[in-house]
Formats: C-alpha cells, structure tokens, sequence
C-alpha cells in the first residue's frame, strides 16, 4: 500500500461499488426464488443492506490515507463552498489580509532593525558580553576586562568590537566610514568566510589590512576583484584590501552596516586595550559546545568579583551580564516593538473575530445540511473536520492575501514614515523568517475563528434542528449570545486601538508644541573630521579660524563649534565625573557637551545668569564652565554658582569656574526629564567629535557648499563627514512620537473599519432573523420608528457591552503604554470619551442601514410568506 | 423469512468465521453470508453492514487476498481466499476461542 492509493481511489470505488451491488443482485434472486415477487424481493433486499453508505463509509475508513483523500474531498467542498458564497470569501479574505498584512509589515521592520539574528555559524553559540556599573549603566566591556574575559573556560573564544569612522582616501577623495574595530580573531570566531580575498591572519607581525563590506565594495570599488592585494590610506597611513566580506554578513547592528573591517592590529592603538576605566568595547563571544549561556554567566561573574577585588578602583561596582545572541536582540526591540506587535496583534485579533462572526452566520444558514449529515451517518469529528478544514482553507487564502499586502506595504511604509531618511541602510525584506512568521500568524487566527463556530455547530442539537426553528429557541439563543459577545469584544478591542491612537498622537502633539530650549530653523550641521593629531594650541587655533572665516562668507549669520549639536544623530551621552568642594566632597556623573564662543547666541538658548564662552577662554586661560538651569538648582541649591568651582579627575584634579547658567535645553531626546548638565569650552576640553554650526538667513542649502568649501581652504584635514539642517535633526527626533502616532492612527483605523464591518454583519443578521417577528409586530401597529428605535437600541446596547470592556481593557494595557507617552497620562478621560463616542457613533452608522431596512418591512409580505 | 432471534456476534469473532468459512477455498462476499448462516443453522446471521467492512479489514492486515473472478453465472464477483497469513491467524483465533469457550463453560458448570 502506498501513497499512490490515493490516485487509485477511483477503482475502489467502483470495485466497492461492483461488490455490493453483486450481493444485493444474489439477495434479490434468493428471494424470488423463495417465492416473493420482484418488487418485494428488491425491497427486502435493500432493506437488508441497512445504511449502504455507512457500510461503505466503514470500508473505506479503515483504508491507508483514507483521511487523507477525506481531507482532499473536505477542500474539494470547501473550495466550493467558498466559490458559492464570493461576499463571505471577499469580505473574509480583506479582513485576514488587512490582520496578516499589518502583523508581517510590522514584524519586518521589527526584525530588520534589532532582531534579525547576525547570518553567522552556529548562531545558538553566540553571547553578548557586557558589564554594567552605575557610572557606565549602559554596558560595554573595557579593553582590560575583555583581555580578562576572553579566557573563560566557558568561552572558545571572545571578540571585542569598537565602531569607529577612519577617513578613506581612494584615490584623491576622501571620505569617513563606519569602520567596525576588532579583535583579529573576529571573522574565525563568527566563522564568516570572505566573499573575495580572505579574511584576517591571526600572527604576529600581520601586515596592515582591512575587509571591506560587500555593500561598500559595491559601491566605492565597483565591485572590481581586482583591488583586492591593493592599498588605500586609512586616517593617512596605507593599509592593504585584503578580502570582502559576503554580501549577507553586514556587521554587529542590523541598523549601521560596516563599510569596513579595521583588525586591532592595523587599528594600532594598544593602550585602548590596556584601558580598564571606560567601557568602550563590544564584546561577543562564542560558548564552547555544550556550556549553557547561564553557565558562562556564573563563571564570568566569578572573574568579575576577582576583577573587582584587584581593581576596585574601577570594578568596585560593575558586574557582568552574558546574552545570547536572541536574548539581546530581544532587548533591543524594546518597549515600542512590543506595543506596536500589541496594536497589530490587536488589528489580527479583531480580523479574525470579523471571520468568526461570518462563519457563524454562515453555520445559521447550513444548520439544516449538517443535521441532515449528521443523520446520514456523519460522525461529528468528521462534520468538525469539515468546518475546520474550511477554516484553515480560509486562513490559507487569508495568509496569502495577507502576505501580498504585506510586501507592498513593506516597499510602501518606510518612505511614507521617513523609515528610508533615518534608517537607510536597514534592509525591509519579505524573507523566509517574514514568511514564516505570517503563516504562523494565519495559523493562530484560524485556529481562532475556525474552532468557535466548529465546536458550536457540531453541538447543535440534531432533533431540535430537524424538527424546525421552534424547537431550536434555546440553541438560537445561545449562538446569539456568541455573536454579540464577539461584536462588542470586537467593539471593547478597537476601542483600545482608538485611545492609544489618540494618546500617541496628542504625545506627538505635546513633542512638537514642546520648548526644546534652542532655536533650529535655518541652522546647518556640518560633521566634520577634527584635526585630533594637532597640538592643543594649534587646535585651538584652527577652530577660531573654521569660526571666523565661515562666519564672515556671504549669508552667514553666525558660526560655532561644539562637540555635537543639541538631538545630535550621534546620541552624545559624554558625561564627566565631577568632584563639588564643600565640608563633604561629593563626586557626580554629569552630562556634559563641549562648544565653542557663539555657541549660546547662535542657538538662542538664554543665560539667565552669567555669560557665554569667548575668545577670552583660550586654552591657556583660567578653566571656566556653565551649568544649565537644573544642574545650577541641584549642585547650588541657594547660593549664586556664577564663581563657583568644581573639579574634573577626581579630587585632586583641574578646578573649573562657573561663569554662566543656561536655560535648560533637549539634549539627547524631546521627552527626556531635564537634567544637570555642563557645558565647558572648546579650547579647554579636548573632543574628538566636531560639529559646525552654522545659523544662516532663509535658504540654508545654497551655503552648504561655500562652507565645505572654507574649510578646506583654512585647513585640508577638515573633512566634512556629513551636513544636515538642524530642523532635519529634531524632526528625526520627533520621530521617535511621530512613528507610533502614526502606526497607531493607521491600524486603529484598519481596526474601527473591521469593528465596523462585524457590527453591520451582526446586526443585519439578526434583522434578517427576526423579519417574521418584525412584519407581526408592524401588523399589529408598530411604527416604522419604533423598529428603527429597537434595532438601534441593540447596536447601542452592543457598543455599550464593548465600550466598557475596552475602557477595562486600556486601563489594564495602560502600564505597557506609559513609557511611550510624553505629557499625557495613560488614563486621559478626554481620550477614553472620545474613543467611546467614536464607537458608540460606529455601532449606530453601522445598524443604520439594516435598521432602515427592518423599518421598511411590508407586514403583509412577510405574512405572506408563512 | 426467519422467525428465529438474531445472535449478535463478538466482537472479533467474525474475523475467525470468516477465516473459518474460507478454508475450503475462495468466495465471494454473499457466499460467505450464507454459508455462515447455514452453517449455524440459521442463528447467526451476518449483516452486511458488518461483514465487508470486516472483509475489507482482514484484506488490508494480508489475511485474505481478494481477486475479481466470474461466477457460475458469468458474474463477476469479489473472491476472497485465505492466505498462509492467515492460516497461521486462523490457528491462532481457533485456540483462543477454544480457551475463552472452556473457561466459559467452566464458568457456567461449576460456579
């Protein structure tokens, strides 16, 4: 027996057939033999045949892949069915496509950007390193610690990884990369192979060479084998391509892909790693076969006690955390990812209770044919089977729909968001873990809107439902409660979608109306390569000319250096440790940013107190600082700080004066609480990031050339690294409001068309089931607007139901909001209102239409029809 | 047709009939109806509800083999024949029911 039984299904009909049918003919002649007459002998043979088809149902049951060719024929009728009813299937698939559609969109961006697992061998092996201290709160390991770490008996290995941006000279233009520094073992511990060349040697004395990233190769090199071997300079010094890594292997972030691969060898700055205070370094590393990622969290724990007994001058507080690769990437996403899968798993919530509700309806209509099955000798798991196998028919057809409109929303959301400005080197695909992802989805929401009905159906009462609708009052009754206990979930779930649409964007609306604390039209920001080799004098130097002379061209305002802009892309979150004399010295992590004269006045920050930095704070000068608003009330409670010192370095170090005391200003993000910050100048603290910015009349874009242009006049080694507006910085900023605002406007919106969709199924139906008790009822004197009234009342008392259950569900979803939020709290009455008058208003457009129709019911029609 | 009470068979135990019946040689499904019925003397009486479905069974576990032949009457009908398969399950049924019947009667002689 074999598979191929299936194709002979045919013959074993026909022989099942042949084979009874030669033994009711052997009954019929016995009997007329026995004296009957034909006729007779034909109805007692039939008679002794009993139920033909369950017989033949029995024989067949027992075959090899019976079921299966069972399961075919349950599609076959399925497809049929579908066929038969194309408003059930059109309306059905939209439904699952709008579900499955917002659900794959959402878990591909989700997945390009943090957790697309690195295309690397044995990923399962791959951990995280990171060690944590109240000062550097954000993880990192330093180059000493990670010397110390990487020979854990748990690890076969460990990598560190520094991001760095090394100008590249290839030919005569230079240009700044996103250069991922690392240990030489990198590419053999990941166990990535060069695409071209090869990879790093592990050998003393290696000569000095980078890899370059595919994309990188592709588009500076053109793709020609032949550079491989060749030099380029790198930061001055010439280094040699020696391969190019796979198209697929992009790097550490899935968000900032590396043009380049720069070994510590070349890289050649060996103090770095002899560094234990800072936490510069990524560290990865890989678990030995079979060592368990808590296992070689104990044993790196171990060796951060050890860390911190023999240095607690730096390891006194910092442990150490290992991840796996999926953990961290987990992590990553965070709390915006996890609400914006919420909303869309809401959206597919509502999708497939939209599909429930119509196959309910449709479970009403063909009542009778399953009773008649069931009594022809149907089992009832075959009869679930049937239900369920057009359920999963329906989620298959849903999935693919669904994956279609994903894949064009995935091509169509990222410009229209302005993903693509912010995010442009983030690849948005529909691939295999995309695809996987959405039919898992479809499954889940078959298995939802396929069981209720199915399970419900299959209960019906076979007697009640063969002797007619009266007898059946009390299973109708239960099924109506189902359908409305579906609509007004339906109702209470994109209730919840309106309200977080309406509480993110009136966060959107705080954002934007919020007081940054600087101006930012018509500023530009140029990122530009400092001249870190110069001496500090001559720096300072440089940087008065860059100011002088780009101030002075035609259209310029104003010009000032500083470490970065305020919502600068790079993040910032350069801090010092600061020591405040006093009876009881007390040293604080404060952030800090370094800007040159103008610096205040260009960006129209107040000092309330004080002034700004000049052309007096040389680097020569007396150390001078400002302190914002907050930091002065924090560090100087009741005292005036102007004149007030503090030291950097510890107690003993350089003591800085307060000069100044700024308004408070958004330094990192629009939301973030105002905090102490200190600002100390150009010429006297030592950066190696520099921005220029540069306040110009209207039409900011012509001067960015003659400005590129200045500045490689005063001095060749300021390369511009990249310009923007700083408008286009704080909209960037902004995004971080904008995006879920806009998210969640879009799928609320899928989710009330949805909710709508249910409601009007509903109530229509009911109309439809109750048009015989209507006509009486018209007959005996009501009046059109008494139906209105009473079919709209039920549509009211649905939304009613689902109101309340959505004000429950948000105040319970509240919590997993309120980290998204900015200037409005989770339980906003004004949102919660107008959310449940937007449903209330839904539920009623909604019963309008099969209201009227109700309303317009002829008595003596429907009286008629009895 | 016939006044006497129908016996409902065990479970399992048209299997060894069937065998039984089928050790002279192949028929078809009717013949082995009425052989067992005959040969009971009229008090079992096998449904055909029962009988093909058990046919088809013992078909699929290789212990008869089924084989389109003509009848006397130039018919063509399903033949079953016994195979060695099911000789061997034929022996083996015999002996079970043999213990099963002597316990029985133990049973009802002695108790």
């Amino acid at each position: 027996m074999s598979w191929l039984d299936l194709f002979r299904g045919r013959r074993f009909e026909r022989d099942l057939d042949d084979e009874l049918e030669f033994d009711v003919e052997c009954r019929i002649r016995d009997n007329v033999r026995a004296g009957m007459t034909p006729a007779e002998a034909r109805r007692r043979a039939l008679l002794s045949l009993g139920g033909l088809d369950r017989t033949k149902e029995e024989c067949r049951d027992g075959r090899p892949l019976a079921w299966l060719e069972s399961v075919a024929q349950d599609l076959r009728y399925g497809f049929r069915t579908l066929g038969r009813n194309p408003g059930f299937t059109l309306i059905a698939t939209l439904s699952l496509a709008a579900g499955i559609g917002a659900n794959s969109v959402i878990f591909s961006f989700i997945d390009a950007i943090f957790t697309r697992p690195m295309p690397v061998a044995r990923v399962s092996e791959i951990v995280h390193i990171d060690t944590t201290s109240p000062q550097f709160p954000e993880g990192g390991v330093s180059g000493a610690d990670y010397l110390d770490y990487r020979n854990a008996s748990s690890l076969a290995g460990a990598a560190a990884v520094d991001y760095r941006g090394p100008l590249l000279t290839i030919g005569d233009v230079t240009e700044a990369t996103h250069a991922e520094v690392v240990a030489d073992n990198f590419f053999t511990l990941l166990g990535v192979e060069a695409a071209l060349g090869r990879t790093f040697r592990e050998e003393a004395n290696a000569p000095a060479g980078i890899v370059l990233g595919h994309r990188f190769f592709q588009g500076k090199f053109g793709g020609d084998a032949r550079i491989i071997g060749s030099g380029v300079r790198m930061n001055g010094r010439m280094v040699t391509i020696l391969g190019v890594a796979p198209p697929s292997f992009r790097g550490t972030r899935n968000d900032v892909p590396a043009d380049l691969w720069v070994p510590f060898s070349t890289w050649n700055q060996p103090e770095e790693l002899q560094d234990r205070r800072v936490p510069e370094f990524t560290v990865i590393g890989r678990l030995r076969p079979g060592i368990s990622v808590s296992q070689a969290a104990r044993e790196l724990t171990g060796i951060a006690s050890n860390l911190a007994r023999a240095f607690p001058a730096t390891n006194k507080d910092r442990t150490v955390r290992v991840e796996s690769d999926r953990a961290r990437r987990m992590r990553a996403a965070g709390p915006f990812s996890l609400m914006a899968m919420g909303l869309a798993g809401a959206v597919l919530l509502l999708a497939s209770m939209n599909v429930a509700i119509l196959l309910l309806a449709r479970a009403e209509t063909r009542r009778r044919e399953m009773a008649v099955r069931l009594t022809l000798g149907a089992g009832r798991f075959r009869l679930m089977r049937q239900l369920l196998t057009e359920a999963a028919l329906l989620a298959a057809v849903g999935a693919v729909a669904g994956i279609a409109v994903g894949g064009i929303l995935i091509r169509v959301v990222p410009p229209a968001l302005g993903l693509d400005r912010f995010l442009p080197d983030v690849d948005f695909l529909l691939d295999s873990r995309v695809l996987l992802f959405s039919i898992l989805v479809a499954a889940g929401s078959g298995l939802v809107f396929g069981l209720v009905p199915a399970v419900m159906s299959a209960r019906a009462g076979l007697a009640a439902e063969l002797k007619g609708a009266v007898g059946a009052a009390g299973t109708f009754a239960g099924r109506a409660r189902a359908r409305n206990a579906l609509v007004a979930a339906q109702v209470g779930v994109s209730l919840m979608l309106v309200v977080v649409g309406i509480l993110l964007a009136r966060s959107f609306g705080n954002a934007l109306d919020a007081d940054l604390g600087f101006r930012h039209d018509n500023v530009l920001v140029f990122e530009i390569a400092g001249v870190a080799e110069a001496g500090t004098g001559e720096r300072d130097l440089i940087y008065r000319q860059v100011a002088a002379g780009v101030s002075a061209l035609a259209g310029v305002r104003g010009a000032a250096v500083a470490m970065r802009p305020p919502l600068g892309r790079s993040g910032g979150g350069r801090t010092e440790r600061i020591v405040l004399p006093g009876p009881r010295p007390e040293a604080v992590e404060v952030g800090v940013s370094i800007v040159g004269p103008g610096y205040f006045s260009l960006l129209g920050t107040r000092l309330l107190r004080g002034r700004e930095f000049d052309d007096r704070d040389g680097f020569s000068a007396r150390n001078v600082a400002i302190v914002n608003q907050t930091g002065a009330r924090r560090f100087w409670p009741s005292e005036d700080p102007i004149g007030k010192l503090f030291r950097t370095g510890g107690a003993d170090g350089p003591a800085w004066e307060i000069v100044g005391v700024s308004r408070d200003a958004r330094i990192n993000s629009v939301g973030e609480p105002p905090g102490p910050y200190l600002y100390f100048p150009f010429a006297q603290m030592n950066s190696g990031d520099v921005t220029l910015l540069v306040a110009t009349g209207p039409g900011t874009a012509a001067l960015v050339k003659p400005v590129r242009e200045r500045l490689k006049a005063i001095d060749k080694r300021l390369v511009v690294y990249a310009s923007y507006t700083l408008d286009s910085a704080v909209e960037l900023a902004l995004a971080e409001f904008r995006l879920p605002a806009q998210l969640a406007a879009a799928l609320a919106l899928v989710g009330v068309l949805l909710a709508a969709v249910g409601l009007y199924g509903t109530i229509s139906y009911f109309v439809n089931a109750r048009s015989r008790e209507t006509g009486i009822r018209m007959a005996l004197g009501a009046r059109a607007a008494d139906v209105l009234g009473s079919v709209l009342g039920h549509a009211a008392r649905l939304a009613a139901w689902g109101i309340a259950l959505g004000i429950a569900l948000t105040l319970a979803a509240g919590k997993g909001l309120s980290s998204q939020l900015y200037g409005v709290s989770e339980r906003d009455w004004f949102a919660l209102a107008a959310a449940s008058t937007l449903m209330l208003l839904v539920a009623l457009a909604a019963g309008f239409v099969p209201a009227r129709r109700a309303a317009r019911t002829d008595p003596a029609m429907t009286l008629r029809q009895e | 047709m016939n006044s006497l009470p129908k016996t409902e068979l065990l479970q399992g135990t048209l299997d060894l009939l069937v065998l039984k019946v089928l050790v002279p040689g192949p028929m078809h499904g009717y013949a082995i109806s009425q052989r067992i019925q005959q040969v009971s003397r009229e008090v079992l009486q096998v449904q055909q509800g029962s009988l093909y479905p058990a046919l088809h069974r013992l078909e699929r576990r290789k212990w008869v083999k089924a084989e389109w032949a003509a009848t006397e009457n130039h018919r063509r009908a399903k033949y079953y024949r016994l195979t060695a398969g099911g000789r061997r399950r034929l022996e083996e049924e015999v002996s079970n029911w043999e213990r099963i019947a002597s316990a029985v009667s133990l049973i009802l002689e002695n108790a």
